[in-house]
């Protein structure tokens, strides 16, 4: 079971990658880490933070175990646009052309997500903040 | 003239003209609130824009209703949010497109922008929002064309900054002369179809400086891969088609001057027909 720790601002936190249901995704990002990027509050999806990675844009790549709606206590992956999207409250896949798309949702966090979420929603009224995710050693 | 109010976030100002010819009642209600100061929260939902508790309690329906928030476009939702732009952005929320009211326009607000567009990355601001003399005209060049429908004339002033690729293309077509008819599904915009031999491309570029609403007094490109229409906006018009809402490009807007002749003449399309049109490149 691998897993991912991902790191908001000062706070961390461990996520489990759902290989079973989005296995070409999960193989995706974690060929791609360790990331790190600045993390800023969606404009048009609503209560989620996200980073954009041009290395992570892959139109081929198909959606899996999709969702529109973001799941709080997970993370999704958006590949047209190379999107990590991490939600604190309602939330959708959007754009500025868009009232809804779909995202794959490809790892969950495990334990208590509370403080991690509450940092991330405070990037809209703090300001961005740096983010970091990468492969969990045993 | 209509009345002027200043804006400031942080530090960074800029007139803004309020949309008393289209929203009396909401300019009114909004004048006599002022001077306000607000917190100011960028959006999580509408795009390049920042959002306040309304100066104003909010009406039921809204006064010249818009989707699309051009940039510096002050506005206010029935649901009590108010929104100021700065860029790409519409009205919504969770349940999707909100209809708001149109307030106000900034008038060459690049400082004011600015500081908005930094809100993204610098979080929170405070806006303060207060009567002010009258508001200059704007200063930028634009190439500018003329529109005549039926002998009434008036002046746009292209929107090259924002549409580059689409304002060319227009400006290329130059003179059209035929017929223009009252949109079926758009609202009070006039409509004049063309077939320019590089709609393709414009196509292939996507749709510049997009926008749903279509304000009274701009002039809008939509294209599809065979035709291109122009609309001439005389009043509150939203571009539709068949299925459903369709982007288009706000490519001129009126520069000044009375274009309440040219509007009836638009508008008379309705009941009278075609009427002859002309669009015209300004020496």
């Amino acid at each position: 079971m691998r897993e991912i720790e991902l790191r908001v601002g000062g706070v961390t936190a461990v996520a489990q990658l759902l290989d079973r249901d989005a296995p070409l995704t999960c193989d995706r990002i974690w060929d791609s880490l360790p990331i790190t990027e600045t993390m800023h509050n969606l404009r048009y999806g609503g209560n989620a933070t996200f980073v954009v990675l041009d290395r992570l844009v892959d139109r081929a790549l198909p959606i899996e175990n999709r969702v529109t709606w973001h799941l709080v206590g997970t993370i999704a992956f958006r590949p047209e646009f190379g999107e990590i999207v991490l939600p604190y409250g309602p939330a959708q896949a959007r754009d500025e052309r868009s009232l809804g798309d779909f995202a794959t949702v490809f790892a969950r966090i495990t334990g208590d997500p509370d403080t991690l979420l509450a940092a991330a929603a405070r990037v809209v009224h703090d300001g961005a903040v740096p983010f970091a995710l990468s492969r969990r050693r045993a | 003239m209509a009345r002027a109010i200043r804006v400031t976030v942080d530090g960074a100002s800029a007139l803004a003209v309020l949309a008393e010819d289209v929203a009396p009642r909401s300019a009114e209600a909004l004048w006599s609130a002022l001077p306000l100061e607000r917190p100011l929260v960028h959006t999580k939902w509408s795009g390049a824009a920042a959002t306040f508790a309304p100066p104003v309690a909010p009406s039921d329906e809204p006064e010249a209703a818009v989707l699309s928030l051009y940039p510096g476009v002050l506005a206010l939702r029935p649901d009590g949010e108010a929104l100021l732009s700065y860029g790409d952005a519409e009205s919504r929320d969770e349940l999707g497109v909100r209809y708001a009211t149109r307030l106000a326009r900034v008038v060459e607000g690049a400082a004011l922008f600015a500081r908005l567009r930094r809100m993204y990355d610098e979080g929170d601001a405070r806006i303060r929002i207060e009567r002010a003399d009258a508001a200059p005209a704007p200063s930028r060049a634009r190439r500018r064309l003329e529109v005549e429908v039926a002998g009434a004339k008036a002046t746009y002033a292209l929107l090259d900054e924002r549409a580059p690729r689409t304002c060319d293309l227009l400006w290329e077509m130059l003179p059209i002369e035929t017929t223009t008819f009252y949109s079926r599904w758009a609202g009070d915009a006039a409509v004049v179809e063309t077939k320019p031999a590089r709609v393709r491309d414009l196509l292939a570029g996507g749709v510049e400086n997009a926008a749903l609403s279509m304000y009274p007094g701009t002039l809008c490109i939509g294209p599809t891969p065979s035709w291109m229409d122009v609309y001439l906006s005389f009043g509150a018009a939203e571009c539709r088609g068949a299925t459903g809402r369709r982007y288009v490009t706000i490519a001129a807007e009126l520069d000044g001057g009375d274009a309440s002749g040219l509007f009836a003449n638009m508008k008379g399309s309705r009941r009278e027909g075609e009427k002859p049109v002309a669009i015209r490149r300004v020496a």
